[in-house]
């Protein structure tokens, strides 16, 4: 029984619509994968999957040995549309996912906790302001802290950096890295994204999926050490040259398509 | 009623056929049946306004986009703490707008 996130032979349809089809991969704990493929190739399905926010069609999905078959607070999700609830201030939206994740504690403790996260990710001016008064990337900052507030081992990331600036998304970058190579133990993650050269200066593992139906192309190991220099990546032969196999193996994929077609 | 297909399914015939009723139909029925003419009178006030506040908050809940059932739903919020802490918040433009028709309305019956 392999702990970590397990997919054997998942398969996932939407009406008749086969969105992923015979996946197997084995997540160990306290790896970060990055997610890769084409728009429609079911990367947020598989997410969606491992979250349990949907059932999986065939196969079967284990985390830490345990079938998913719902969402659980084992499995925390920062979704690309920085989902915080409105109606409820920053601090609010962090408290929230504190009250879950130690239900005997109180209000005040947990505000003052969640008071933390926010200073964390440099949030200390927007404690009391509700979500639709900050920018995107203050926003995508409050997620990924309720998420880490949530305690979950697992975290699944989709596209959270999607909608930011290059600025931004950097920053963030760097503050997510951080945030993981301090946790003990490290959290598990799965981080979707488009952007090859954020998957491989974020990731051990690049996992990339084909389209029409999801399936799995490649499954790559990140040679690069940590922790990562963003300046010294740039001139890494490792870096230019995984992300010239995984270009192509994503254009093969296009083309072996079209060619279908 | 607005998160649950199973009760809408049983209530909302009934919410249809008895929301566009004209609350002056009840007024003898509720002077026939209620001790006090000032308890018809509240009565008659009080179904004219709830209609309208009633269907909106079903309309408002029904609404509810699904990131936010989903963020509830990784947030563990379950039964009555998730229509307290992320229904009734999200359905509350609409009810105020179900006020601002019904309430109004009823105050000149």
């Amino acid at each position: 029984m392999g702990l970590g996130l397990k997919l054997e032979g998942v398969s996932f349809a939407y009406d008749a619509t086969p969105v992923l089809q015979d996946i197997h991969v084995h997540i160990p704990e306290g790896q970060f994968v990055s997610l890769l493929g084409a728009s429609g190739s079911g990367k947020t399905t598989l997410l969606r999957l491992a979250a349990g926010l949907d059932p999986v069609g065939s196969g079967c999905l284990t985390w830490n040995g345990a079938p998913v078959v719902g969402p659980s607070l084992e499995r925390g999700v920062v979704f690309q549309d920085y989902a915080l609830f409105p109606w409820l201030s920053v601090v609010d939206n962090i408290e929230i996912a504190i009250a879950k994740a130690k239900p005997g504690i109180r209000k005040a403790e947990r505000l003052s906790e969640a008071r933390g996260y926010l200073r964390q990710f440099g949030l200390a001016a927007a404690i009391g302001k509700y979500p639709g008064e900050l920018s995107g990337g203050m926003r995508q900052r409050a997620a990924i802290a309720r998420a880490l507030a949530l305690g979950s081992p697992l975290l699944l990331m989709d596209e959270p950096f999607g909608a930011l600036d290059p600025v931004n998304r950097a920053r963030l970058q760097d503050l997510l890295l951080a945030a993981w190579e301090l946790a003990t133990p490290r959290k598990t993650i799965i981080f979707v994204t488009h952007d090859v050269d954020e998957a491989i200066y974020l990731g051990d593992r690049l996992i990339v999926l084909g389209s029409s139906p999801g399936r799995l192309i490649a499954d790559l190991p990140v040679p690069l050490a940590r922790p990562r220099e963003r300046c010294s990546l740039l001139d890494s032969h490792s870096l230019h040259a995984l992300r010239e196999q995984v270009a192509a193996t994503l254009v093969q994929d296009t083309l072996q398509r079209l060619r279908a077609a | 009623m607005g998160t649950s297909a199973r009760l809408q399914r049983i209530f909302l015939p009934f919410a249809k056929v008895a929301g566009p009723v004209p609350p002056t139909v009840y007024i003898p029925y509720a002077i026939a049946i209620l001790p006090t003419f000032r308890l018809s009178a509240i009565f008659v006030v009080f179904i004219g306004a709830f209609w309208p506040i009633f269907q909106n908050a079903v309309a408002g809940a029904h609404a509810l986009e699904q990131r936010y059932r989903d963020n509830a739903r990784i947030l563990g919020l379950q039964g009555f703490e998730y229509q307290r802490r992320v229904v009734f918040p999200a359905a509350l433009p609409h009810i105020f707008t179900g006020m601002a028709v019904g309430l109004p309305s009823r105050s000149s019956c």
